[in-house]
């Protein structure tokens, strides 16, 4: 009980951070890749994702401990209960959200900047610039999604993190377990503050993209 | 351009990164997991016996504490993915006993399960013979719409209790629009059973802890039934860390022994009535739990 909320809220940040970021590397990795495949099969593509951004993350918890528990495939790697496991998991809860959220754009985008650019005579590679250039608000929404998404879900933390003090207990977790006890006050206090962060991260990003990025 | 996109990814990294530095994740000491169940956490029980354990035996063993219902603490143990666990649910453990997943180490406390419900109480539970017929009194003003019952519904030491005495009554109460369940942790139960009026089953440590902070006002405890109502706290070791980890071996016999001398004096001392040590009434409590372990 007795773990400040300020170390808490440094591991969900660490936690969610790492993996949103992997997760929308993933995402561009991806969507690279897909965007030179044929219209009909990146629809089926984006058609998987969209529909797995619904799996409840309680199931890609199960899902992970299933493959992390000591007689599981990865069970040597001793990850079960680890910060890392929980790393896992949100990777697989934020990827298709990030994957949705940039492919739609990225695909249609990739065709017009790429005829523009060798239109004016222009290198392959700066194609990907201009690309890149244009998509830098959609692919800020999308990590946006990644991380929120990460930071607010409770199931991967709770089934493969468990919530341990001082070890894996994130801000989600916190709030179920003090809700459990009857804790009310400190667990909106904490939602307050897990509300806090994804709007002051957003709004960051946002003001930092308008000055730097795509003005 | 590019530069400036290099710029966005360096900043979401950067966020990884400070975060990380400030958290030190790297952990390299003998870690045992312990999966227990809420109670024995939320009454601050088990932390106070785990750091006694250690001053008392010097044993350095870094102890991971997973706090979980009954049912999934004792899964993770047959997983292997926790070590050992505390938990109170006689018929569930000794299935895992049978299985040769988990050994008992020691029967070591117990308390009492109560009825509660509101102060009215229009099913005239208080002036029941014993548990079962207070259940089939719940039952029958539930029927007249008279009564409601809130249970846990979670596979929870109080949950595979309850569900017990209702096939002792030789009741089903499943489906009955009466019948709430509210599938979460003892106290939200509680605060639920007393939002709509209700009857439910609890363990007397969480009512009692809850009643003091004063979150409760019309439910009151209503029958106690020291026949039906044992509530037998035990301590089990994995068979899979005890065969492939001598250490794990070695903290649980420190454990056991523990448990059942120290341990006892310590619970005797800060707990009293809420966690009741066995010393003194091991044989009543080992029948008790035989009995509740094969009710099913």
């Amino acid at each position: 009980m007795s773990e400040s909320i300020f170390s808490i809220t440094l591991r969900s940040l660490y936690v969610s951070s790492t993996a949103a970021l992997i997760a929308f590397a993933s995402a561009v990795a991806l969507s690279a890749l897909l965007a030179r495949a044929p219209r009909r099969r990146a629809e089926m593509a984006l058609g998987v994702f969209e529909a797995l951004v619904g799996v409840p993350t309680t199931v890609i918890g199960l899902f992970v401990y299933m493959l992390l528990n000591p007689q599981g495939p990865l069970g040597f790697t001793r990850l079960l209960y680890t910060p890392t496991a929980i790393v896992i998991g949100e990777f697989l809860v934020a990827l298709p959200m990030a994957f949705t959220s940039m492919f739609r754009p990225f695909y249609e985008l990739r065709e017009c900047a790429r005829e523009l650019v060798l239109s004016l005579g222009c290198s392959e590679g700066l194609a990907t610039k201009v690309l890149l250039r244009e998509l830098a608000p959609v692919l800020t929404s999308s990590y946006l999604l990644a991380f929120s998404r990460a930071i607010g879900e409770l199931g991967v933390a709770l089934i493969v993190g468990s919530g341990i003090e001082r070890y894996t207990s994130v801000l989600t977790t916190a709030i179920a377990v003090r809700t459990s006890i009857g804790d009310y006050e400190v667990s909106i206090q904490i939602g307050l503050i897990l509300l806090s962060i994804t709007i002051s991260l957003a709004l960051m990003l946002k003001v930092f993209g308008e000055r730097v990025l795509w003005r | 351009m590019n530069s400036k996109l290099v710029a966005l990814l360096l900043a979401f990294a950067a966020i990884a990164v400070v975060a990380s530095r400030l958290y030190a994740d790297v952990e390299h000491q003998r870690l045992i997991i312990v999966s227990t169940t809420a109670s024995l956490y939320q009454l601050g029980v088990l932390d106070d016996l785990l750091s006694d354990f250690k001053n008392a035996t010097g044993i350095d063993a870094k102890f991971k504490v997973l706090v979980k219902g009954s049912g999934e603490a004792l899964r993770v143990l047959a997983d292997g993915s926790a070590c050992i666990a505390f938990v109170h649910a006689p018929s569930l453990e000794l299935q895992y006993v049978e299985q040769g997943k988990a050994e008992r180490l020691a029967m070591f406390a117990y308390n009492e399960f109560v009825i509660v419900g509101p102060s009215d109480d229009s099913a005239d539970v208080r002036n029941a013979a014993n548990a079962i017929e207070a259940f089939e009194k719940i039952y029958l003003a539930g029927e007249k719409g008279m009564a409601k019952f809130v249970s846990r519904g979670d596979m929870s030491g109080t949950n595979v209790r309850e569900l017990q005495l209702w096939r002792l009554a030789g009741l089903s109460p499943e489906r009955r629009p009466w019948y709430l369940k509210s599938c979460q942790g003892m106290v939200q139960t509680l605060l639920m059973a007393e939002n709509v009026g209700a009857y439910s089953l609890t363990d007397l440590g969480t009512y009692v802890r809850l009643r003091n902070q004063g979150k409760l006002r019309v439910l009151v405890e209503l029958k106690r039934d020291p026949q039906h109502l044992v509530n037998v706290y035990s301590a089990y070791v994995s068979a899979t860390c005890a065969l492939n980890d001598p250490y794990v071996r070695y903290v649980a016999q420190k454990l056991k022994n523990y448990l059942m001398t120290r341990g006892q004096e310590l619970l005797a001392s800060k707990y009293g009535d809420v966690i009741r040590p066995v010393r003194g009434h091991e044989d009543e409590v080992e029948r008790a739990w035989e009995a509740l372990a094969r009710l099913d």
